[in-house]
């Protein structure tokens, strides 16, 4: 798009060219043979600083071109980096994968298998309702529940690390059914291999 | 019981004395009634070792109106026997100390006697001769075990505090720098352990009180968090639940010898045991397990063998968790979730039945005083989570804490030994 801009850029300064070349000979016009058109080009820009010009806007343009591309490779691996990174959430008290978020691991896994040096640790976390220490085990069902998923979905089980931290760290502090609801989840970090992604086919 | 005071005054007639009159806020009830009285100097001490005889339920108290004057050398004992009291108890100055002597006003007899070096002003550690002399007092006189020398840890914001067993003395112990759970006592009260959650893993740490030197204490080589830990009650093993992938199971490990962490073979992978409670003579060790799919209340002998339900459920009964075994080997303690709420149960072995003993708000984490009749627990029923004392008892129910956060998992001392004893 940005290539399209600079082509469209360098074309209007050549049509200014040409109506200026236009204007000349129509000063000219009185004389039956026109002079050369020398006179009016001395009075505008030169060919050959034209022609400098154009090249460099060219080599600009490239650069915009290969800094546009690796924008939009950097916004894809951020879009993967998002994916790999969302969480998932849980029901009261359980650690099954709920239908719902199947469609998300679906796209983890897949992110996962197509990355071979990717690797994640999934982190369970609870809702303040259980026992402060029984929570720290359920995150950890969560958290094993997660990988458990990937690894039936053709991810080796030895890039996923698995923690808890039980309720000790919501995401939201109050006390209500929203809250808890976002706070029954399980989080994935990237731990190393996500420099370069490469969106799965 | 003493929580409505009346207002008690009696003029004296036809005794030694008919110019004395006794003013007193006493209620008289099936507790034997006691008051304590001091000599000049004394009175700060006088209110603490009321407090701790109040504290221990065992009494019906007679409150001194504020600004009554200190006693004389003598104690004319006719005028508390005739408005009911059993016991008085005279607290007078000896250089560098009191002598504190516990009068039976039913028979005039007095009981006990005993000199002490206390300073009157003393803070922190100090205070706890005072709560050692009123244990005493209450032995002698109720024939029942006092817990007013006695210390709760509890976790508050990411370090383990310590609080005295009348309020006093609040003070940060744990010297970590990750997020500290599940504080608990070792049996002779020198160290306590706890666990220390940082960088995603949660060794237990073993920290001695008078130096503030840190352990760690061995565990599996699984990834996960070592949690829930337990002394056994000769101090030389230790009981905890490892959690891994492989499910979060229980393990032991020697602490005498920092060595030799091995698992209990409990299950682990198809259900999470935690949370273990040794019985006092060390042989049995209750814990929860989820094998039914909640968690509920599990006993098995001290070396994994012969793993059964101790308290009864059904498909219907709520999660029951954090069993505590009372130091009198004959109850468990925990918590279980009814009608929405948390409560405080007992489960009593002479009779296999549990019973709840709190009934507002979400009560968790029940720890036994060393008297097997107190319990101290998480409660929110004043709005925040604080620690409340209650009387299983009687049903008397006092806060413990009053700080800013949430105050949690709190555990109770044994008696704290002294010097002075």
């Amino acid at each position: 798009m940005t290539w399209s801009n600079s082509m469209s850029r360098s074309t209007a300064v050549f049509l200014g060219l040409a109506i200026a070349l236009t204007a000349c000979g129509k000063k000219a016009e009185p004389d039956v043979t026109p002079t050369p058109t020398q006179t009016p080009m001395n009075r505008g820009p030169n060919l050959d600083s034209l022609r400098a010009d154009s090249l460099a806007r060219a080599r600009d343009a490239a650069a915009a071109a290969a800094r546009d591309a690796a924008a939009a490779a950097e916004a894809a691996r951020a879009a993967l980096v998002n994916e790999m990174a969302s969480a998932i959430h849980f029901d009261y008290d359980q650690f099954a994968i709920r239908a719902g978020d199947e469609a998300m691991m679906g796209a983890k896994a897949a992110i996962l298998r197509a990355n071979p040096a990717l690797r994640i640790r999934v982190v369970g976390h609870a809702d303040e309702r259980g026992s402060d220490e029984y929570n720290l085990a359920l995150g950890m069902r969560r958290a094993v529940a997660a990988k458990d998923w990937l690894v039936r979905n053709g991810v080796e089980a030895g890039r996923i690390e698995t923690a808890s931290l039980g309720e000790e760290v919501p995401l939201d502090p109050s006390s209500n059914e929203s809250a808890w609801a976002a706070n029954r989840r399980g989080e994935f970090e990237i731990m190393a291999g996500a420099q370069t992604l490469v969106a799965p086919r | 019981m003493a929580m409505l005071v009346l207002g008690v005054t009696v003029p004296l007639v036809g005794q030694d004395d008919p110019r004395v009159a006794l003013n007193l806020n006493y209620q008289g009830g099936v507790r034997p009634g006691v008051v304590v009285l001091a000599g000049p100097g004394l009175d700060s001490v006088r209110r603490v070792v009321e407090r701790d005889l109040q504290y221990s339920d065992r009494f019906e108290m007679a409150f001194l109106p504020a600004g009554t004057p200190p006693i004389g050398d003598s104690l004319n004992m006719g005028v508390y026997s005739q408005v009911g009291l059993t016991w008085a108890v005279e607290l007078q100055p000896i250089p560098g100390g009191l002598a504190a002597s516990l009068h039976n006003l039913r028979t005039g007899e007095r009981r006990l006697r005993v000199l002490r070096t206390i300073d009157p002003a003393a803070t922190g550690d100090g205070r706890m001769a005072i709560h050692r002399l009123a244990d005493t007092l209450t032995l002698v006189a109720s024939g029942g075990r006092g817990i007013a020398a006695t210390r709760v840890l509890f976790v508050l914001g990411d370090a383990v505090w310590s609080i005295d067993s009348d309020g006093a003395n609040l003070h940060k112990v744990s010297r970590g720098l990750g997020l500290a759970m599940s504080p608990t006592w070792s049996p002779d009260g020198s160290r306590f352990a706890y666990t220390e959650i940082r960088d995603y893993g949660g060794p237990i740490i073993l920290q001695n009180l008078a130096t503030g030197a840190r352990q760690t204490v061995p565990s599996s080589n699984r990834a996960g968090m070592a949690i829930t830990p337990a002394f056994s009650p000769d101090g030389r093993e230790m009981i905890f639940a490892q959690t891994s992938e492989a499910g979060t199971d229980l393990w032991r490990v020697d602490i005498a010898r920092m060595c030799c962490a091995a698992q209990l073979s409990t299950g682990g992978k198809l259900a999470d045991n935690m949370s273990p409670t040794y019985s006092p003579d060390g042989r049995k060790v209750a814990f929860i397990s989820t094998r039914p799919g909640r968690p509920q209340i599990y006993v098995m002998d001290a070396d994994g063998a012969d793993q059964r339900a101790l308290v009864q459920y059904s498909l219907d009964t709520g999660p029951s968790d954090a069993p505590d075994w009372s130091p009198d080997g004959l109850k468990v303690a925990f918590h279980r979730d009814i009608a929405g709420g948390r409560q405080v149960m007992v489960f009593e072995f002479g009779t296999g039945r549990a019973t709840a003993v709190t009934s507002t708000g979400r009560n968790e984490d029940p720890r036994w005083a060393p008297d097997s009749r107190h319990v101290v627990y998480k409660s929110n029923r004043s709005g925040g989570e604080q620690l409340w004392v209650l009387d299983t008892e009687t049903g008397a129910l006092r806060q413990l804490t009053n700080v800013n956060g949430k105050a949690r998992m709190p555990a109770w001392s044994g008696p704290i030994a002294g010097n002075n004893p």
